[in-house]
């Protein structure tokens, strides 16, 4: 009984502060079991709209709904389920340094209460296929830029979440990688989760064929698969990639 | 495998190591106070117990021409007796006899002396039924209309000043346990919120991650807990040869009223509790701060 859309934004502001909105007049709707990139400039609000998602802010007008519900009208006590529900990958991976990769990447499963037994399991079975099973207890300061990506997805995906958001989640990995866990997302994809990953990189965006939601200055409009928004944008992002 | 470390990086909050060490003072001088109050409170109903059921009544010999009537005093001690016979509640009235005597004036005097050639009053030792309500004033007036070398020494005059002592020393003592107990709460408050501020990024990803926010005022009572046993142990452990000091020392004086400040079991369970209850408290008292500086987070 999935809810027809994940996300509903309608009409949806965002300032920080006095300052000027960094989101303006966003609506959109994504359907459950779909899979999204989010592009845009730096600057154009990508963080800014996936921290709406993941419920650290909330928007200064409009209306966002997740999983059919308004999130104005989560009671407190329930945004730990909600948010049980979510993946996220952060830009900047937030990593506890002083946890070995196996407990940062546990920790959805942990504050869960799942057993330990199949804590360990699953968090090792994971972190060997994204390629850290040499690294099992290694704290994030001893890894590449990569490697800690790596733990920050495993982080994220590690309770099979219904909604995923990444953002900028192969910025710091070479191409072959990063094509290694865009496949782990289309998998978990598959299964049903709702996939949006924001990205400035143009050549996975060819890789796979994804529909984009794409920021311009805080406004908002939708391409499907092949489109894409101007020349100008693609020719800086090729360089990049 | 060693233990897992915790989610939220404790090693790094400094403030963190101030708390065992104030634990340790409080349940120090908590202890100290427990210890004394209940000390004076164990001697005080010793003290009652033995004195209540019980008075004194002595007879001041009778001098004739610079010397002792040693007849009328004796008819005096007769009329006190029969006196004291007769008044309702009185379960025995015995004089004391010479050795009885002797043996207590020999600490001052030493073994030889003579009795006789001393103008000591005699004395009456007088029981009292259990839960007798005996007439004091009435007693008081009567032996000295009858017998008026007799005098009725009631402990129970004294003994109420000393109760009143005893009570005055409670109250205070009960409110240095109150200050003792307000100054943990306060500095386990502010170590826990100053805690929390160093942390706010771990907590916030914790939140992030789906934690309930008793996963997270868990790990801080279970932290606060190992801190304030260590401080609450050793705070406990500097007590216990200030009470065998003063205990020996209070043994030393025999027969003073020292000696029977004795602790006995059940005041040592309760100066176990202390510890316990410090320990307790400080762990509440974290956990309770840290669901109400939660609340007001995201
Ligand atoms: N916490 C904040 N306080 C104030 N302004 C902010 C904050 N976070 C972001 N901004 C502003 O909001 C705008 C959008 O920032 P955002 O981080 O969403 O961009 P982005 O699209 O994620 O950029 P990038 O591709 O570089 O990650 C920027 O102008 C930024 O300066
Ligand atoms: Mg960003």
């Amino acid at each position: 009984m999935a809810e027809p859309y994940v996300i509903e934004f309608d009409n949806v502001g965002l300032r920080y502060g006095q300052g000027t909105e960094v989101l303006k007049d966003v609506s959109f709707a994504l359907p459950a079991g779909s899979f999204h990139f989010l592009t845009g400039e730096s600057g154009a609000g990508k963080t800014s709209l996936l921290s709406l998602l993941y419920l650290a802010r909330s928007p200064t007008r409009g209306s966002v709904k997740l999983f059919g519900k308004a999130v104005q009208s989560i009671a407190r006590d329930d945004l730990p389920e909600v948010r049980r529900k979510i993946g996220v990958v952060f830009q900047d991976f937030r990593l506890l340094d002083h946890l070995s990769a196996i407990d940062n990447a546990a920790l959805p499963l942990r504050v869960a209460g799942y057993p330990e037994a199949e804590i360990q399991k699953r968090v090792t079975e994971l972190l060997m296929w994204v390629g850290l099973g040499a690294h099992l207890n290694a704290r994030p300061p001893t890894l590449s830029g990569g490697q800690k990506q790596s733990v920050a997805i495993a982080r994220a995906v590690i309770n099979r979440p219904q909604l995923l958001l990444a953002d900028e989640p192969t910025g710091n990995m070479d191409d072959k990688s990063a094509a290694r866990l865009m496949r782990l997302f289309v998998e978990l994809n598959k299964r049903g989760t709702t996939v949006v990953i924001a990205t400035h990189n143009e050549g996975l965006i060819r890789t796979f064929p994804y529909p984009r939601i794409h920021l311009v200055n805080g406004r908002l409009s939708i391409y499907p698969v092949g489109y894409s928004p101007d020349q100008a944008y693609l020719k800086t992002e090729a360089d990049y990639v | 495998m060693f233990k897992r470390p915790s989610d939220i990086p404790f090693a790094r909050d400094t403030s963190a190591w101030f708390l065992p060490w104030m634990v340790m003072l409080m349940v120090f001088f908590a202890g100290l106070t427990t210890a004394g109050t209940l000390s004076l409170n164990s001697m005080l109903s010793r003290w009652s117990r033995s004195i209540s059921g019980s008075l004194t009544v002595q007879v001041i010999p009778i001098e004739e021409d610079g010397r002792i009537n040693k007849r009328k005093t004796q008819q005096e001690m007769e009329d006190v007796l029969d006196i004291l016979r007769k008044t309702a509640g009185i379960a025995s009235a015995k004089a004391l006899t010479d050795s009885q005597m002797k043996n207590l004036l020999k600490p001052w005097l030493g073994e030889s002396f003579l009795l006789e050639d001393l103008p000591m009053p005699h004395l009456i030792d007088v029981q009292l039924l259990p839960d007798a309500e005996v007439d004091l004033e009435m007693l008081r007036t009567l032996l000295a209309q009858k017998t008026p070398n007799a005098s009725l020494d009631v402990h129970k005059l004294w003994l109420g000043k000393l109760i009143k002592l005893v009570r005055t020393l409670d109250f205070l003592a009960s409110a240095l346990l109150s200050m003792v107990i307000v100054t943990t709460s306060v500095i386990v408050i502010y170590v826990t919120c100053s805690s929390l501020a160093v942390h706010k990024p771990v907590i916030e990803l914790l939140h992030q991650t789906g934690a309930h926010d008793g996963y997270i005022s868990k790990q801080y009572a279970q932290r606060t807990a190992l801190l304030a046993s260590v401080g609450a142990i050793v705070g406990f452990l500097g007590v216990l040869p200030i009470i065998y000091l003063l205990s020996s020392v209070a043994s030393e004086v025999q027969g003073g009223l020292l000696s029977e400040a004795r602790f006995d079991a059940a005041s040592w369970g309760l100066l176990c509790l202390v510890p316990v209850l410090a320990v307790v408290l400080s762990t509440l008292t974290a956990y309770w701060t840290v669901q109400k500086t939660l609340r007001r987070m995201l």
